[in-house]
């Protein structure tokens, strides 16, 4: 009858109701009259909702509508396919969240009753997946009838036992123990884990006889839900491993055993767990065991808490450093200062390195009454010791401590210095400043140095005549560190001194120094117009180019009279002052200086002139709040008015931080101008590189080209590589297979003698002679940083493989005078050569004697850089790119070896050596099926077989 | 069967225990005995000693740490786009990589270079001694478990964000790490180094003036591309998947492992799978760490979590994770965190607190802010260096624990998400309060045979 009942309403469902429901069209409301259905489907389509406050609604509409109405919505779920169920998916789980919120339950009850009847009803089992998932959200005792019915169905076994866990009753327990006897297979793993999860002592006996399951998931599970529940009867088979089982099954045992020790004394059996933890303590002391002994201690320290402080004392004594620090985490928090006065006395007799370690855990453990030794340990302690003590008495003493800190730099040891620096550092200024400007005059220089830099990250202002005082000192790192700390500590009132100081150094590094102090002390005035003032003033006064020391700071202060100046300074009749002036300018730090270092972008003659104009207009551009399309449009006017190429190529890196398909196309279409293509790439392969959208966009095969040809222009090796990842990517996509690894010779061999001597060869003579060039092969050819690398002796390079149509792709670099090729299927040759002393190019088939021997143009890149070859072969015709110029068109490749016949039908690509040193790197090849192949799978295989054969023709005839 | 008692004998290594037998048998080799004398630091049995001399992994140094000279080694779980990163950080040797799509493994052993062993099963990796250091950079639905596999093993771990995909899985994490005294990091690192994001600052002077008081308390702290953090939309999951045949290169059972079956489409998997709650949390589970584990740090709430939690936005779809417009989380102090989605510009605090401001730049209302800042005691310096944190066992400086507490937030705000309403935490049990879906979403059982 349910039956019946259950078909007619999926032929409903089906005919009218779900296309409509599940499209997204909403049914208009009828009023009262309307059915169930309708009005449970008019709900259904109105998910998914917008907030939950509209699901709540919807939620609580279809609730009302009774146990029926949510089976309804059940009806509409579909097993994954072309169907599209979402919204039902949507409506259920809302329909579930909403019922399971707190003080629900009558709602919860509607919900659960026709959860339970959709599981009966619907029997796919990818829908009963899903509702049994929603019953693991909301279900209770009640659904574990319901669910047991599953635990023996392999598709849902799984779902069921993780809504049984969750539901985690004693019903449930029993369920799934009730199960176990019939389980197998997977189901059988599953209901072991489950129960091992809820810890069913019950279960316990049925378990051990999983423990020599041959199905090594089976006895995993099997061990760990025996560890889980705990119970003694488990003991034999836990604390012991056979020593046939797996390596990683031994790995597993300790925790396994000492999960099981956990439980063991969670319920009572404190004694014998402790016995065990002190035997593996005791027992695993090597370096990779020794995680298992520290595992132990903390189970003995958790069990025993306090009582357990005599465990952490012993294991202090463990030559491993790893269990040492072990036991001192745990000490942190045990005991109270008569455990503190017992570390302290342990801390006297252990070698250095557990002091060290001891003190540092009795910083943490923030007992004060340590701190008399710990200070003593700082003074008398070995090196190790006192590094430790620094900052634990730094941590216990607080600012009392600051004197010894400051005595304690008493040293030459730089070590010992960064860290009293370090633990300066952790007071505040108020504390440490005048401490500090104290000991300025005594103590080694280093040291001083290192107070000073203290007052310098206080910004300690009030010392700033002491820092003065030392920035003119004799001793260098004092001196050193006084300079710069001038920009940190001087304000307003040290100008004048700072700006004469500036004026008569002399010392570079100085100067920069100086230039800092008087920028710093500049900023302290808080009208941003008068900051530059006294700069300005001094700066009228000075004749030719002193006036540099002064304008180089100006970047840094700014303002409008700041800029003015500068900018009248860019027409000085000084050389130096006007190109210094241009630099400053270009340094501006806002939008303001942008329209000056255009004009002189325009017009100034000199590179070093306009050079760092553009620079700082791109700059400027970069960083303004102008939107993509306006920087566009300024960077294009940039290309467009001048011609140098020092004028254009800076343009590029601003255009490389625009994120528009526009930018990419200007980058592009610079990208064949010689001088220029180097940056074009880079800004071209920037911009493909972080934006995934313009990738996306891009047409497959013109993507392809463009990131080939900005991976061979580019001069950065990093952006390089990844570029070259992507365009792997894209040809492995495309049926592309890589020749050379970018690691190593593998899939090449060395050249022996021509096609035809070695159809004369003997197998044995031809693999005495393949032996020969193979060795001569590793002499000569080499794998440096991904390219591969011919040192311009030896013989040519040889795939492994054999080829008959396919496309070919590869990078090539030679060097002047460079001369070599690609030979195809074993015959010379797609030329490559220096165009300087062979004007026509490279790419042509240069041993042609009646079709076509020259390429139609040249398209050569300049001599050490990358080129580009995409050469395909079908049948006897060839066409090459160079740097995606077609350089030869469908031309007929003749047979060099013998002149009578066609080329062979397949044979190696070979790279040729001829005396010259060549690079190459991107080798992709995709064969091309021939058209009987196609058309002929079982040929295909034939003719693949064929092949394998003629991979060798030397051995065939 | 040979059977050995694990409390008596180290499990590990089956030739040492064929060694011990020897040793009964037949007495100590000349050559055994000459290399047990160099390990004089091992007061130890007979057997066990010359079981460990059998198979060192690493010679100690004299304070028993790894001595300087002595190289990490580690192995990269999960070699998918992050996988590889994780395959040049510098520090230690790399001995494996594993993953379960066969494509992602070959292309690891070809950076990786000669001498690395691959394989699709991390337990391979894990069964080494002589890895010490794991990375795990599979989807987050495998972090915890992995995390916990590898503690056991006795390796350190140096996991990628989010820490785990549930707290509950967080707090195992904690409890297996801390029991086996292991070494864990996160991998992000915003609260000791580098620009927070495109607040154009690093964390540490603001850390500075909040421990000072200078903002006053409570504060709340707002996340938003007005204040610099772009919560990545994009990531969301599709709500009809077609089930599609599993590429034969990727071992998809192995894929899932802990996660419910669904049937296969390749939206699930690789990179994409952040739109799923069974694997991630979309823009939450991608940039939530990076963005909430420094204010954690700034709050000074390593040790704890909010107790209140409660998300605007659309309904969410059972599978896929989709978009929201604001979160708020609140401490039992009154400090909160806004998770806003929606405000993209204007000059909104970082940081509000009722004695002034925080905005972007180190920029503040309160006059002098720089310079008082510069004045307060700088924080002790946290362990930054993962290897040496490894070679001297001390604790990183984003561990497991305030890890989990971080991970904790972006767990909090997944579940507030889903399921839509205000909801009350307890930050010591680490549970909802009357609550019970939610807390079914605290713990999630796991698939056979994996379990935590």
């Amino acid at each position: 009858m349910r039956h019946t009942r259950a078909s007619r309403w999926k032929a409903v469902i089906a005919a009218s109701c779900l296309g409509i429901a599940l499209m997204g069209v909403s049914v208009p409301a009828f009023g009262a009259a309307q059915s169930l259905e309708e009005e449970t489907l008019r709900l259904v389509s109105a998910f998914p909702a917008e907030d939950s406050l509209q699901r709540d609604e919807l939620a609580s509409e279809l609730l009302k509508l009774g146990p029926e109405a949510i089976l309804q919505v059940c009806r509409l779920l579909r097993p994954p396919g072309p169907e599209d169920d979402a919204k039902a998916r949507f409506a259920l789980n809302g329909i579930v969240t909403y019922a399971a919120r707190n003080g629900a339950e009558t709602q919860r009850r509607v919900l659960i009753k026709a959860l339970h009847r959709a599981l009966e009803e619907l029997e796919a089992a990818d829908v009963r997946a899903f509702l049994i998932r929603q019953l693991q959200l909301v279900g209770g005792n009640e659904s574990v009838k319901p669910l047991r019915r599953f635990l023996l169905d392999p598709r849902l076994c799984d779902p069921a036992a993780q809504a049984l866990e969750t539901i985690g009753t004693p019903e449930a327990e029993k369920a799934l123990r009730a199960s176990l006897g019939k389980a197998a297979g997977k189901c059988r793993v599953t209901l072991v884990r489950t129960l091992g999860e809820l810890r069913s002592r019950k279960a316990v006996k049925k378990i051990l006889e999983f423990t020599e399951n041959p199905d090594p998931e089976m006895r995993r599970v099997a061990l760990f839900a025996l560890a889980n529940i705990g119970d003694p009867r488990a003991e034999a088979v836990l604390s012991r491993v056979p020593v046939a089982a797996s390596s990683y099954d031994r790995t597993r045992a300790p925790s396994l055993y000492l999960l099981y020790v956990e439980r063991l004394m969670e319920s009572g059996y404190r004694v014998q767990g402790t016995r065990i933890c002190r035997r593996l303590i005791q027992n695993y002391t090597a370096p990779q065991d020794i995680h298992v002994a520290c595992a132990a201690l903390n189970l003995l320290v958790e069990t025993w808490g306090e009582r357990g402080i005599e465990d952490v004392f012993r294991a202090v004594e463990s030559p491993s450093g790893e269990l040492r620090q072990c036991a001192l985490a745990l000490a942190e928090r045990l005991g109270g200062p008569e455990v503190t006065a017992r570390w302290v006395e342990k801390m006297t007799r252990v070698p250095p390195e557990s002091q060290a370690q001891i003190i540092a855990m009795l910083g943490r453990r923030g007992d004060v009454t340590a701190l008399p030794s710990l200070k003593r340990m700082m003074r008398t302690g070995e090196k190790i010791v006192r590094l430790a003590a620094v900052p634990a008495v730094k941590r216990l003493g607080g600012p009392a401590v600051i004197p010894d800190l400051i005595d304690h730099l008493e040293t030459e040891d730089a070590e010992e210095i960064a860290a009293v620096r370090e633990a300066l550092l952790g007071f505040p200024a108020a504390e440490v400043v005048p401490a500090a400007v104290e000991a300025l005059e005594k103590g080694p220089p280093l040291s001083r140095a290192a107070l000073i830099e203290v007052l310098a990250e206080k910004k300690a202002r009030d010392a700033a005549d002491n820092v003065l005082a030392l920035s003119e000192s004799d001793e260098p790192p004092v001196r050193r560190a006084a300079l710069a700390a001038l920009a940190d500590v001087c304000g307003p009132k040290h100008l004048p001194q700072l700006i004469k100081r500036l004026l008569d150094a002399t010392d570079p590094g100085e100067v920069r120094l100086l230039q800092d102090a008087v920028a710093g002390a500049a900023n302290q005035i808080p009208e941003a117009e008068e900051r530059a003032r006294r700069l300005l003033d001094t700066m009228a006064s000075l004749q030719g180019e002193k006036k540099i020391l002064l304008l180089r700071p100006l970047p840094r202060i700014g303002g409008s009279q700041a800029l003015e100046t500068v900018v009248r300074e860019t027409q000085s009749e000084v050389p130096r002052v006007r190109a210094v002036a241009v630099s400053v300018l270009s340094q501006w730090p806002d939008f303001e200086a942008a329209g000056h270092l255009l004009s002189i972008f325009r017009s100034a003659e000199e590179a070093k002139l306009f050079y760092p104009a553009v620079l700082g207009y791109v700059r400027l551009v970069a960083e303004s709040g102008l939107d993509e399309q306006e920087k566009l449009a300024r960077y294009r006017e940039l290309l467009d008015t001048r011609e140098e190429s020092e004028a254009r190529r800076p343009v590029f890196s601003g255009i490389a931080r625009l994120a528009t398909e526009a930018a990419f196309r200007l980058a592009v279409s610079y990208l064949d101008e010689p001088d220029l293509r180097s940056a074009a790439a880079e800004a071209a392969g920037r911009i493909l590189i972080n934006n995934e959208d313009i990738r996306d966009r891009l047409p497959r095969s013109e993507f392809r080209d463009i990131v080939h040809k900005s991976a061979g222009a580019v001069a950065d090796e990093t952006l390089r590589q990844r570029l070259d990842a992507l365009l792997r990517d894209i040809l492995l996509e495309e049926g592309f297979v890589p020749l050379f690894n970018g690691r190593n010779l593998e899939g090449w061999k060395g050249l022996v003698a021509d096609p035809v001597r070695r159809a004369r060869m003997s197998p044995e003579e031809l693999a005495e002679a393949q032996a020969v060039a193979d060795r001569r092969m590793r002499d000569h050819w080499k794998v440096v940083d991904g390219v591969l690398v011919f040192d311009g002796k030896g013989d040519n390079l040889c795939t492994v493989q054999d080829f008959g149509d396919f496309e070919l792709l590869l990078d090539w670099k030679i060097e002047p005078g460079g001369d070599s090729g690609v030979y195809l299927r074993g015959a010379p040759q797609v030329q490559i050569w220096d165009p300087a002393q062979w004007p026509e190019g490279s790419g042509g088939l240069y041993n042609n004697t009646t079709g076509p021997s020259s390429p139609l143009q040249r398209a050569d890149h300049p001599v050490g850089t990358w080129n580009t070859f995409r050469i395909k072969m079908i049948g006897d015709r060839v066409t090459v790119h160079l740097n995606g110029i077609l350089v030869v068109d469908n031309v007929v490749m003749e047979n060099y070896w013998e002149r009578d016949k066609p080329i062979y039908p397949v044979g190696p690509i070979e790279l040729q050596a001829h005396n010259t040193p060549l690079y190459f790197r991107n080798i992709y090849i995709r064969e091309i099926p021939r058209e009987n192949e196609k058309a002929n799978p079982a040929r295909s295989v034939c003719l693949s077989q064929d092949r394998s054969d003629s991979r060798r023709p030397e051995e065939g005839e | 069967m040979l059977i050995t008692d694990i409390g008596m004998f180290p499990a590990r290594n089956s030739k040492m225990h064929a060694a011990s037998f020897c040793i009964i048998l037949g007495g100590a080799s000349a050559g055994m005995t000459n290399r047990l004398t160099r390990r004089d630091f091992l007061k130890r049995t007979a057997f066990a000693a010359a079981s460990l001399t059998l198979v060192p992994r690493r010679v100690l140094g004299g304070a028993g740490f790894l001595a300087p000279s002595d190289e990490l080694t580690k192995a990269v779980i999960g070699v998918g786009s992050m996988g590889r990163v994780h395959l040049t950080y510098p520090g230690a040797r790399l001995l494996a990589v594993c993953d379960v799509d066969a494509n992602h493994l070959k292309r690891a052993l070809e950076i990786a270079g000669p001498g690395v062993l691959g394989t699709r099963d991390f337990r391979e990796v894990l069964e080494r001694e002589n890895v010490d250091i794991v990375h795990i950079v599979t989807p987050p639905h495998w972090h915890a478990l992995i995390s916990i596999a590898a503690a056991e093993a006795g390796k350190d771990i140096w996991c990628e964000k989010p820490m785990t995909r549930t707290i509950a899985e967080g707090q195992k994490v904690v409890e297996a790490v801390q029991r086996n005294g292991r070494i864990f990091r996160v991998n992000t690192w915003f609260r000791f180094r580098g620009t927070f994001y495109g607040l154009g600052t690093t964390v540490r002077p603001i850390k500075k003036a909040v421990s000072a008081g200078l903002l006053g308390w409570p504060l709340r702290v707002t996340l938003s591309r007005a204040t610099g953090f772009d919560w990545k939309f994009y990531w969301v999951g599709k709500t009809h998947l077609e089930p599609q045949p599993v590429p034969p290169e990727l071992d998809y059972d192995m894929w899932l492992g802990p996660a419910p079956f669904k049937p296969y489409n390749p939206h699930r998997v690789h990179i994409t799978f952040r739109g799923y709650w069974d694997y991630d949390g979309g823009g939450l589970g991608d940039m939530g760490m990076h963005y909430l584990d420094p204010v954690q740090d700034i709050l000074d709430k390593d040790h704890t979590s909010p107790v209140e939690v409660e998300a605007e936005g659309p309904q969410q779809h059972p599978d896929a994770c989709g978009t929201w417009r604001r979160l708020r989380l609140r401490y039992a102090d009154g400090c909160e965190i806004i998770l806003d989605g929606e405000q993209t510009e204007g000059r909104v605090p970082f940081i509000k607190g009722p004695e002034g401001c925080l905005f972007r730049n180190l920029e503040s209302d309160i006059p002098g802010f720089q310079e008082k800042v510069a004045s307060l005691p700088d924080p002790e310096p946290p362990e930054t260096d993962f290897i040496r944190a490894v070679r001297l066992r001390r604790k990183f400086a984003l561990n497991e624990e305030n890890g989990h507490r971080s991970c904790t937030l972006v767990n909090l705000c997944k579940i507030a998400v889903r399921l839509g309403r205000p909801l009350r935490f307890d930050p010591k049990a680490q549970r909802f309060v009357n609550d019970e879906e939610a807390n079914r979403l605290v713990s999630q059982p796991m698939r056979a045979p994996w379990h935590l």
